[in-house]
C-alpha cells in the first residue's frame, strides 16, 4: 500500500494546540497490508508542530493505534483520553478507502487538536 | 531486555565446547564460524525486534511475576490472547528470517514446566514450582536464551530405557547427594543449543514407576563442565565457507543449527532440579511440552511459507511467466495451505484453557492437528515452489562462475530472464527457493516437535470418538442398546 498519492490531499491546515502530544502504538505487523511505520512518518512530517512519542513514554493526550491489517489486534494500553484506532481499512471502526487513509487520519487528528 | 548485539556479546563470554566436523572450536570465536553465524543472526532477531516499536506489541509483554516489560520468549502465558500473540509473533519473525530462530523451544519448555511443577507440588508436596519460579525470574531478568532439551537418542526403540544395552541412551540421574544430582546421557537434534545460554532438560517420554532415574528435569548452563556439543551437518553447508549467493539465505541459514549434546556426568544443584524421580508426572510434562511446541508450527512455518510463496511468485515474474493462469492457480493453492497451517495454530490458541497454575495451555487436539498438517502441507507448498521456480533452482552455476572474468558473461547472458532484471537477482531467488524447499529444511517440517506418528497417537485419545458414534447412531435412527 502506498500513501504517496494522499500526501497533498490535506493542504488546508488548521491552527493546532501544539502542547498536545500523540502517543503511537503499532500492532506487531505479522500481516502488514499497509506500512504503518511509513504512515506514522508521514503524519510526523505533516504535523510538525505536534510531538509524536512512543506509547510507553506515557505523557500524551491522544493515543494513535496503528494496525496494519483488518484484524486490528494491537493491544491497547490503559489510557482514558481520546483514541484513534486505525486499521488498513478503517478509522475508529468506520470504513475508509485505503487511498484515503492518510487524508482521513489528518482530519481525525485535526478534530482532536484544533484550538 | 537484551539487544541483538548484547546477546552476541554475551555468547562470547561462555566457555562452551562445540565440535564442528571433528574440530573443537574456540568458544570466543564460535559465533563467527560460518556454520554458526546465520543461526546466531536469526536468534538475534528475537532480541532486536523486541526493541522495535513496529514489532514490540508481539515481541514484548508484561511479566506476571514482576510487572516489568519482558521479551515474550521469557513469558508464561496468562491468557488465550497471549497464546494467539505467540503464534503471530512466530509468523512475523519467520517473515523476517526465512528460517528458524530457535528460541521457541526453551519458551515452550518453561511454560510446560511452570504448569507441571505446580501440579506436582499440589499432589506430592514437593517444592519444584517455587524453585522453577526463581529460575524463571532469573531468565526474565537476564533475557537469556534457553534451549529446550527433550529428545534422547533412545537406542533400540523396542526397548524401555532400563532395557537398553547402554543405559546412557536415555538421560538419567547417576548420583544424588546433598548438593544436587549428577546426570549422564545425551540430547539429540538440539535446536539453537550452541548459541543458547542454558538448557532445560526434560524426559523424552512418560516413564514407568521403575524408571525413576530417567524422570529428570533440570536447568544446565550450555558450558557446564561435562557438556560437549557436536554440531550437525546440513544440506550444502560447505557453501557457507564460500560466497553469499549460493547459500540462498546467507544471513540466517537453514533451520535451527541442531547439535548432539553430550552430558558426561554433569552436576546440577538442587535449586535447578525441577523433577527427580516423579515418574507419574513425566508423561504429563512430555505432553504439555509437545502440545505447546506443536502450537508453534502454523506460526513459524506459516511465516516461512510466506517467504517461499513470495520467492516462487518473484521467480515467475523474473522468468516472464508470472501472469500465466496456472502460476496464479498454484500460488493460490500455496496460500490456501499456508493459511490452513496458520489457522490451526490460531485455533488451538483461541481454544486454550487455564491450568491449575493459572497459566494458559493450548487445545492439545488442535495443536496436534496443526503440526500434523505441517508434515504434509509444507512439502506440498515447497513442491509447488519448485514447480514454479523451474529446473534452474537445481542446476544453476555457482556464484564463482557468475563472477569469473572469462565465463561470467555467459552465465549472465544465458541465465537471464526478463531483460529488466539482472541475472544475479534471478540466481539469488533461485538459490533461496533451493535453500528453503529441500534437504534439511524439509526434514525439519516432518520431525520437528515430533514425527507424524507422535501426532496421530494423540487423536484417539483426544478426539471423542464415542460421541461421533452416538451422533451417527442417532441420525441413522438406531436406538442404542441398553447395557
Amino acid at each position: 500500500m502506498c500513501f504517496k498519492n494522499c500526501r497533498n490531499q490535506s493542504k488546508e491546515k488548521i491552527v493546532l494546540d501544539t502542547s498536545i502530544k500523540i502517543g503511537i502504538k503499532f500492532c506487531g505487523n505479522c500481516n502488514p497490508h499497509i506500512d504503518t511505520v511509513e504512515l506514522s512518518e508521514m503524519l510526523k512530517n505533516y504535523f510538525k508542530e505536534i510531538q509524536f512519542v512512543n506509547w510507553d513514554a506515557g505523557d500524551y493526550s491522544i493515543l494513535l493505534v496503528l494496525n496494519s491489517c483488518t484484524v486490528g489486534c494491537a493491544t491497547h494500553p490503559n489510557f482514558s483520553g481520546p483514541k484513534i484506532i486505525t486499521k488498513n481499512d478503517s478509522i475508529n471502526y468506520e470504513s475508509v478507502l485505503p487511498e484515503d487513509l492518510f487524508k482521513e487520519l489528518v482530519k481525525k487528528i485535526n478534530e482532536y487538536t484544533k484550538t | 531486555m537484551m539487544t541483538g548485539q548484547q546477546y552476541r556479546d554475551s555468547l562470547r563470554k561462555r566457555n562452551i565446547k562445540v565440535y564442528i566436523k571433528g574440530e573443537l572450536i574456540n568458544s570466543n570465536e564460535l559465533i563467527d564460524h560460518p556454520f554458526i553465524k546465520g543461526h546466531v543472526n536469526s536468534a538475534a532477531m528475537t532480541y532486536d525486534l523486541a526493541h522495535n516499536p513496529a514489532y514490540e506489541d508481539l515481541m514484548t509483554t508484561t511479566s506476571h511475576l514482576t510487572g516489568k516489560k519482558i521479551n515474550r520468549f521469557t513469558h508464561i502465558h496468562q491468557s488465550t490472547e497471549d497464546l494467539i500473540k505467540k503464534v503471530k509473533m512466530l509468523r512475523m519473525i519467520s517473515q523476517n528470517t526465512g528460517t528458524c530462530y530457535q528460541r521457541c523451544v526453551g519458551f515452550d519448555a518453561m511454560n510446560s514446566l511452570y504448569t507441571v511443577t505446580y501440579e506436582m507440588d499440589q499432589k506430592l508436596g514437593t517444592d519444584y514450582h517455587e524453585r522453577f519460579k526463581k529460575y524463571l525470574l532469573h531468565i526474565q531478568e537476564t533475557d537469556n536464551m534457553v534451549a529446550g532439551a527433550m529428545t534422547d537418542p533412545k537406542g533400540d526403540r523396542g526397548l524401555r530405557p532400563g532395557q537398553q544395552a547402554d543405559p546412557d541412551l536415555f538421560v538419567h540421574v547417576v548420583e544424588k547427594n546433598d548438593e544436587g544430582i549428577i546426570v549422564r546421557g545425551a540430547k539429540a537434534h538440539m535446536t539453537g543449543m550452541v548459541n543458547s545460554h542454558e538448557m532445560l532438560i526434560m524426559p523424552t517420554m512418560g516413564m514407568n514407576e521403575d524408571e525413576k532415574e530417567y524422570a529428570v528435569s533440570c536447568a544446565i548452563p550450555v558450558d557446564a563442565p561435562g557438556v560437549i556439543h557436536i554440531f550437525g551437518r546440513q544440506t550444502n553447508d560447505d557453501r557457507k565457507c564460500e560466497g553469499e549467493i549460493d547459500q540462498g539465505n546467507a544471513q540466517f541459514g537453514i533451520v535451527g543449527g541442531e547439535s548432539l549434546t553430550i552430558l558426561e556426568n554433569v552436576f546440577v544443584p538442587w535449586d535447578k532440579v525441577f523433577m527427580c524421580g516423579e515418574t507419574e508426572f513425566s508423561g504429563m510434562l512430555v505432553e504439555r511440552f509437545a502440545c505447546y511446541h506443536r502450537q508453534n508450527y502454523g506460526g513459524c512455518k506459516g511465516g516461512v511459507s510466506d517467504v517461499v510463496i513470495g520467492a516462487a511468485a518473484v521467480m515467475a515474474d523474473y522468468g516472464g511467466y508470472g501472469k500465466a493462469n496456472h502460476i496464479k492457480e498454484k500460488i493460490n493453492e500455496m496460500i490456501h495451505m499456508a493459511e490452513t497451517l496458520y489457522a490451526c495454530s490460531i485455533a488451538c490458541s483461541a481454544e486454550g484453557k487455564q491450568t491449575a497454575s493459572g497459566s494458559y495451555y493450548v487445545d492439545p487436539l488442535l495443536a496436534n492437528v496443526g503440526k500434523h498438517n505441517v508434515t504434509k502441507l509444507v512439502y506440498d507448498i515447497d513442491r509447488l515452489a519448485q514447480d514454479i521456480g523451474g529446473g534452474i533452482t537445481a542446476t544453476m552455476p555457482s556464484e564463482s562462475d557468475l563472477k569469473n572474468l572469462e565465463i561470467g558473461k555467459y552465465v549472465e547472458k544465458y541465465l537471464k530472464g526478463v531483460s529488466a532484471v539482472p541475472t544475479e537477482d534471478r540466481l539469488r531467488m533461485g538459490r533461496l527457493i533451493e535453500n528453503m524447499t529441500g534437504g534439511t529444511a524439509l526434514v525439519e517440517s516432518m520431525h520437528g516437535a515430533g514425527s507424524p506418528q507422535a501426532q496421530k497417537v494423540m487423536y484417539s485419545k483426544l478426539s471423542n470418538l464415542s460421541h461421533k458414534k452416538q451422533c451417527a447412531l442417532k441420525i441413522a435412527g438406531i436406538k442404542a442398546k441398553k447395557k
